[in-house]
Formats: C-alpha cells, sequence, structure tokens
C-alpha cells in the first residue's frame, strides 16, 4: 500500500515537472527575445505594463525579434495575445492602439479559444458597460470594435487581424 | 471543535453586516424627509455644508474671509517681476500689475478696437471688396502690447472707436447661470467621470505617504458625508461614526502637530495645505528622463514636471490627477488682493483628457483646470492647495472634493443638439476684462468635441466652441454662439490659440482636427468673443488664376471660407520637407523682448519650431526648430504668460509640453539669445 502510494506520488510528481515542457503554451514576448514566424509583423502589449508608465509600450515582432515600437505607436492591425490580456485602446481614446472595423481572432493552439472584452465611449467622459465576444475552441472569431471603443482586450492563444 | 465558536464570529459578522448595511444603504432617508419649509431634515451641519458647496463656486463675496493667513511663501505666489514699468515690455493681458478694477483705461474703456476698420461701418455686412479695401486700413504693424495704464493718445484713440457691445451685459447672464452650475455641479461631475479598469497594481506611492492617505480617507469621508448628490440622506448613524472618526484623526493630528490642527480641520483647505508641503520630501521621485535642468537642444531645456503622481506637485496625491496634457495656459487677468492670504493674479492651465491611474486608467476626467500664482519659473511651476468648501475660486485647481481635481466643460452644459463626441478638449485659453464681473475679468476657454481618435496626429472633430467663466475658471458656461462646427470655412478653426494685443481685439488662430494643416487667422472684438458670426477672416490675397479669375483682395473677411493660410502647408517641391510645414496643437504670444508676435507648435517631424510675425496675420517667418523630437512623443507646446521674455523683463521663454509616454506635462525653457 505504502508502495503504491509513493509510486503514485512519484508519477503525479514526474508529470507535474514535466508538464511545461509538453505544453504547447507560447513564450510571453519580451523585448529582443526571439518571436515566431506567425507572429510575424504582429503587435503585442506587455500583460504587466509598468505601474509608473503614462502609456504602454507595444512590441512588434519584426525580423524574428520582439521589438519596441517607438511612441506614440502606430495602430496596428495585427495583434498577439498568448493568453493573459492585453489592454489596447481603440478610437475612443487618443493614440488608439487599433482601429475601428471588422476583426478576427484565431486560435494558435489545439483546443485553444480566443476572447475579446470591449468597452465603447457612449459619451464624452462615460463609457458603456463590458461587451464579451467569446470563441469557440479551435474556431475563428469574429466581431466588430467600435469607432468609439475605448479598451479592447484581447485574451487567448491568438493572433488578431484587422478584415476591413 | 467548537461549534459555538463559529456562531460568535458570525454573529459579530451579521453585526458589522447590520451596521454596515445601515450605514451603506442610508437606511435613514427617512429621518431626511424635507420640513415643512422644504428645508433638509438633516443634520444642520449637513445643510451648512451643502450651502459651502455653492459659496465655492459661486458666492461673490471676497474669499477666505476670516481665514488663518498662510503665508505666501508656501505657494510661491510672488507677484511677477513688476520691475518693468516700461509701457512697452508687456502683453497687457500678461501685465502682472494690469488691474481691470483700479486701472481707469480698462476701467472706463476696455479694450475697444483701435482701428477705424470696426467704426466704419456694420462688418457683419459685408465681404465684399468694398469692405476688403478699407480693411487694408487694419494696422499692419500694431504697436507692442501696451503694459500700463491708459496713454493719453490710446484714450483718444479709443473715444472715436466703435463701443463694443458691452460685456457687462454677459456678465448678469454668466451670474445667474453660474449659480444654477453651482447647485447642480455635483450631479454632472458624477455623470461624467467613469472609472477605467487598470491592469496596474495601486502604486507604491500609497504607501510612502501615510500622512497623506490619513488626509485622503478624512476628506474623502467627509465628502462623502458632506456630498448631496452622493448621499443624499445622511443617516444619524454615518455621522456618529464620522464624528468619532474625525475625533480619533483631530487626536492622531494634535499628537503629530499639535499647533493649527483643529482649525486646520474646520478649515479643509488648510488642511491640505501645511501636511502637503511636509509631505513634499516622501513624494515620488521623477521619471528617469528628461531630469530637471536637462538640456534637450542648444536652446532648450526640461525645466521640471508641470504634472505627474510625483515631485514637484503630485498631481495624483492631492488632486487625483495621474496623467494628463495639453496644458494651455494664460492670465488670468486678476490683480492680486493684498488683503487676502492667497494671491489672486494667476495663470491657469487647462488641460485636456485626465486619469486617476497609469496607462489612461482610472477615473476619467476630459478636462481640468490648474491654477499657479508662481512667478518664478526658473525652478518649475508649482501649484497650490486646493480650496475645498471655503468659497476661495483661486485654489490650486476647481475641486470635486478635497482631493480630486473636477472636470471643467460639462457635456451636461452643451447647448441642446450638439454631440459631447468621446471627449471636450481645451485648446487656449484667455482672460477679458470685463468690469462690473465678479473678479472684473471673464475667462474665456476654447475647446474642441472629438468624433473619434484616428492614427497618432490624426483625429475627427464634431465642432469647436467657446466656454466662459466669470469666477476664476471655477465654472463655465458653453456659448451655443460660439460653436462652429466642422464644416465649411470653419473646419480650419476647430482647434484654437488665442492672442489679445491690446488693440480691441481678440485673435483666434485654427487648425483643422488633427495635426496636417496649416493655421489660419480670425479676429473679433473682444466684447463679442463668443459670438462665431462677429468673427473676421484674413486672407494675404492672391493674385487668382487667367485673367484674375478667382483672385481676392487682401483684408479682413466675414466669410470664414476666405481665411487664407498664414503658416504652414509650404507649397513648392520641398515644402513637405521644411520644418513647420505641418501645424499642430499650438499658442500664440506677443514677445517684447522679439518684439515680435511668436508662435510655438509641433510641426510634421515632431520637432517644436518657433515662427515670428510683426503682426498678428504675418507675414510668418521660416520656423526655427526649437528641441527635435523626442522618445515617448511631444506635442502642444504651449508658451507660458509669465516667461521673463513675454514680460520683457529677460529673454528665457517657458513652456508647457506634453509627453506621450509619461502622458504628463513639463515645463520647458527656450533661451532666445540662442536660437
Amino acid at each position: 500500500m505504502i508502495r503504491a502510494t509513493a509510486l503514485i506520488a512519484a508519477a503525479v510528481a514526474l508529470a507535474t515537472a514535466a508538464a511545461p515542457l509538453c505544453a504547447a503554451d507560447p513564450i510571453v514576448p519580451q523585448q529582443d527575445q526571439l518571436c515566431p514566424p506567425t507572429a510575424d509583423e504582429a503587435t503585442t502589449m506587455p500583460t504587466t505594463p509598468s505601474p509608473a508608465a503614462g502609456a504602454n509600450t507595444p512590441l512588434q515582432c519584426h525580423e524574428g525579434r520582439w521589438q519596441a515600437v517607438a511612441l506614440p505607436a502606430e495602430p496596428s492591425d495585427r495583434w498577439w495575445s498568448t493568453g493573459p490580456v492585453i489592454a489596447l485602446r481603440g478610437q475612443g481614446m487618443r493614440n488608439p492602439n487599433l482601429m475601428s472595423g471588422k476583426w478576427s481572432g484565431t486560435p494558435l493552439g489545439s483546443g485553444k479559444q480566443c476572447r475579446v472584452e470591449q468597452r465603447a465611449v457612449i459619451s464624452a467622459g462615460v463609457v458603456g458597460a463590458p461587451v464579451v465576444t467569446d470563441g469557440a475552441p479551435d474556431q475563428t472569431l469574429h466581431f466588430d470594435v467600435s469607432p468609439t471603443a475605448s479598451s479592447v482586450e484581447f485574451s487567448g492563444y491568438c493572433l488578431w487581424t484587422r478584415l476591413s | 471543535m467548537s461549534a459555538a465558536r463559529y456562531v460568535g464570529r458570525v454573529g459579530r459578522l451579521a453585526v458589522a453586516l447590520g451596521i454596515g448595511t445601515a450605514i451603506a444603504s442610508g437606511q435613514g432617508a427617512a429621518w431626511a424627509d424635507q420640513t415643512d419649509a422644504g428645508a433638509p431634515a438633516g443634520p444642520a451641519a449637513s445643510s451648512g455644508e451643502n450651502a459651502g458647496v455653492s459659496a465655492t463656486s459661486g458666492n461673490p463675496t471676497k474669499p477666505r474671509r476670516g481665514k488663518p493667513k498662510p503665508t505666501k511663501d508656501g505657494d510661491k505666489t510672488e507677484t511677477p517681476s513688476t520691475g518693468t514699468t516700461d509701457d512697452t515690455s508687456a502683453d497687457p493681458k500678461t501685465d502682472p500689475k494690469t488691474d481691470p478694477k483700479t486701472d481707469p483705461k480698462s476701467a472706463t474703456k476696455p479694450d475697444k478696437p483701435l482701428t477705424k476698420n470696426r467704426g466704419r461701418g456694420n462688418p457683419s455686412k459685408s465681404t465684399t471688396a468694398n469692405d476688403v479695401a478699407s480693411t487694408a486700413a487694419v494696422p499692419k504693424t500694431p504697436k507692442p502690447p501696451r503694459l500700463t495704464p491708459a496713454k493719453p493718445a490710446a484714450a483718444g484713440q479709443q473715444t472715436t472707436a466703435p463701443k463694443p457691445v458691452s460685456v457687462a451685459a454677459v456678465a448678469p447672464t454668466a451670474m445667474k447661470v453660474t449659480t444654477s452650475v453651482v447647485t447642480a455641479s455635483p450631479t454632472p461631475v458624477a455623470a461624467t467621470t467613469h472609472l477605467l479598469t487598470s491592469n496596474v497594481t495601486a502604486p507604491a506611492a500609497k504607501a510612502l505617504n501615510p500622512v497623506a492617505a490619513v488626509m485622503k480617507a478624512v476628506s474623502g469621508a467627509l465628502n462623502w458625508a458632506f456630498n448631496p448628490a452622493g448621499s443624499p440622506a445622511q443617516p444619524t448613524l454615518a455621522w456618529t461614526v464620522l464624528a468619532f472618526a474625525r475625533k480619533e484623526i483631530d487626536n492622531l493630528l494634535t499628537a503629530i502637530k499639535p499647533q493649527n490642527v483643529v482649525s486646520a480641520l474646520t478649515t479643509t483647505g488648510q488642511v491640505l495645505s501645511n501636511p502637503m508641503a511636509a509631505l513634499t520630501a516622501v513624494m515620488n521621485p521623477r521619471p528617469a528622463w528628461p531630469t530637471p535642468g536637462q538640456q534637450l537642444s542648444p536652446s532648450t531645456s526640461f525645466v521640471d514636471w508641470v504634472t505627474g503622481n510625483f515631485a514637484p506637485n503630485d498631481t495624483y496625491n492631492r488632486f487625483g490627477v495621474w496623467g494628463t496634457d495639453v496644458g494651455t495656459v494664460w492670465d488670468n487677468g486678476i490683480a492680486d488682493d493684498p488683503s487676502t492670504p492667497i494671491n489672486e493674479h494667476q495663470v491657469l492651465m487647462a488641460f485636456g483628457d485626465t486619469f486617476s491611474g497609469p496607462n489612461m486608467t482610472g477615473n476619467w476626467l476630459n478636462n481640468i483646470l490648474f491654477r499657479s500664482s508662481d512667478a518664478n519659473l526658473a525652478d518649475g511651476i508649482s501649484i497650490p492647495a486646493g480650496q475645498w468648501l471655503n468659497g476661495n475660486m483661486f485654489g490650486g485647481t476647481p475641486l470635486s472634493s478635497p482631493t480630486t481635481a473636477r472636470q471643467i466643460i460639462l457635456p451636461a452644459k452643451l447647448p441642446a443638439g450638439l454631440p459631447s463626441g468621446v471627449t471636450l478638449i481645451p485648446t487656449s485659453g484667455i482672460s477679458v476684462p470685463t468690469p462690473g464681473t465678479q473678479f472684473g475679468a471673464t475667462q474665456y476657454l476654447s475647446f474642441m468635441s472629438v468624433k473619434q481618435w484616428g492614427a497618432p496626429g490624426s483625429w475627427t472633430t464634431n465642432y469647436s466652441a467657446m466656454a466662459y467663466s466669470t469666477d476664476n475658471g471655477e465654472n463655465w458656461t458653453i456659448a451655443p454662439q460660439s460653436v462652429r462646427q466642422n464644416w465649411g470655412g470653419n473646419a480650419n478653426f476647430q482647434q484654437a490659440a488665442l492672442v489679445r494685443p491690446g488693440d480691441g481685439y481678440v485673435y483666434s488662430y485654427g487648425t483643422p482636427n488633427g495635426r496636417g494643416g496649416a493655421a489660419y487667422i480670425s479676429r473679433v472684438a473682444e466684447a463679442d468673443i463668443l459670438d462665431a458670426s462677429k468673427y473676421e477672416y484674413y486672407n494675404k490675397g492672391s493674385a487668382g488664376g487667367w485673367f484674375g479669375i478667382g483672385a481676392i483682395k487682401q483684408g479682413w473677411y466675414k466669410d470664414p471660407a476666405k481665411a487664407g493660410v498664414v503658416f504652414g502647408q509650404d507649397t513648392g517641391a520641398c515644402g513637405i520637407a521644411k520644418a513647420g510645414n505641418h501645424v499642430s496643437e499650438m499658442s500664440v504670444q506677443y514677445n517684447p523682448t522679439l518684439g515680435k508676435y511668436v508662435t510655438l507648435y509641433a510641426d510634421q517631424f515632431n520637432n517644436v519650431v518657433l515662427r515670428t510675425a510683426d503682426t498678428p496675420q504675418g507675414t510668418w517667418s521660416a520656423a526655427t526648430v526649437l528641441m527635435p523630437q523626442q522618445n515617448g512623443g511631444i506635442y502642444a507646446p504651449m508658451m507660458q504668460p509669465w516667461s521673463p521674455s513675454t514680460l520683457g523683463t529677460g529673454t528665457d521663454l517657458y513652456w508647457n509640453l506634453s509627453l506621450w509616454s509619461e502622458y504628463d506635462v513639463m515645463l520647458m525653457k527656450t533661451d532666445l539669445t540662442k536660437l
């Protein structure tokens, strides 16, 4: 009995230790680190922004590496999220990170799904309730970004593309 | 296992929840029923404080009567250098000595157009060549702005000038409206602010400021208790708890600083100033870049920060302002009253979108106002403490709580039918003497309604308009007749830069929405500043095409569509490559040191450039780069009216500049001798 318990415990410990090596979870982008080919020319935002910053600095996958974008950054039509929320500004705010229009979110791993949460400015200084759109696992998510979006939060391991 | 122990805990929890619910739900609403006379039946103190709210914004009596008088040192409030008595040394609007109440010229015949143009006929009639020809008599070389009371010659000219519509006619209305604004102010404030979620944990600054935290908690509680909108009826229990808390805080602060604390707590504005002065040492450090005094070009250096959750002003802990931008600044034109402890002669600075958290999160205000009497800009500009519920309108900012700045241009006050857009951003302010009003001067603030933002430097406006205030910027009214929809000729006047040389006109430069356009100019008699239909627009003239088709004579026209470019958008193959080719947020002043009008703006390369001209309409010089683009994104260079070169007392020009990466406003200095 004791031997069986020890065996099970060892198996669990081994499985737990090996999990990160076996999983397909993406590496959180960091400046000057390599970026995958699927992220080419895509932009991402730090998921834990500097608490002192006035404006977050996006990273763009350019020539195989994540590179800091000069501020104020141009809006990007391709965003890359690795799981945790990346918070972006829409055209309801100065220097938006992304433009309004039709967008898609494509999962980048098996069983992954995409999620977007938007808020729009409904009148000067007043932001509406969040609108959440969840995609199904392995399914591309299609949605519209409002011309007065104040915040757009992407999450999931996904590539986000502006279609029009 | 003792079940009784859990029962005890649950019991305590129930009691706590019961008390909490009683306080939070304001279950004493029934106690707040109106009396027969219609007065609130709540605690007398509540009524008193509510009355104080009105007094803060609309009390016409002299502020701060009977308050303990702090020294002016705490505020750094020296009246700007008055060493210059030379009447050519400064712009009247920036003249520290200008006192509309005592200046016989201002008091009797304020600011009438000196030119015969205005008197010759009804300017609103014509856009004809006749009119244009006659407008050629417009002063092409206006004299340097007058500093001091009237010269005999000027007075003589004024007698022949047409009498502008009396501004006093505006005053009673303004006062009346102001009163209503005061009454309603808490509601729109609540309606126009929004909590944006932050991904960032609370700043360490909070922990570093124990006294500030205590003060914030106390003031927050008092604000909650006294805020008629947030808490329509004050439960007796809440008052009991608050009284207990206040007593405890009294004890605490008395232990820290026995003197004056009790009296300070009774005058909340004062309690803010003393502890904050002591707290300067524990403010967050400034951002790593730029460092105070750092030279950013041969002529221009960074002086210090104006806003931010750090030294020197710590606008976060003091006013709930973590980040903001723009900071258009003007002289309020109100003379100091030596019998009061605060220097009423101030510069007013209007800011755009303002957030209480980093990365543009937290509480969002579309616009705010800071005030300062700091005349020594060499070591930065200090923003004094706020004045809360004491009737004083010369504190560091209009407040919605003892430590929270209040939005000044409210969407709820827009004329009927106008959309608010996503935000209302101030673009330029100016003061005009208005004898008979509360402080003898009215503040005017141009703003734009942004429909939506685009790529950096690109945005679309719904319209521009103007708001005015007769109480030093505490309460603002939006003038319906000032609205310029974003089409036709008015599309070139969506963002303004105002200058008042003293010839009876206010000159209003305009640019289209965004930063890709050129600058145009209009003018209006000071008394008509709120009426867009009274403006005239300058065109330098053109020969036209074949056979003179499309020719236009040089002059001022009533039609905004006839406004011609005064600078920006240089033509020719190399035009786009020239510095200053695109005009963005800009400011204009008369600079006696240079003997010229000066404009500052950021161009298509994000350089901050300077142009000069002998007259408001130009011809404007080529652009000189003061400072190249900087990492992080710079924009909106807004000149300080109390710069030595603007006062005619030196060669330094100070200006506010927004830095996008920090989303705060900096104070810059340019040595004009090094251009």
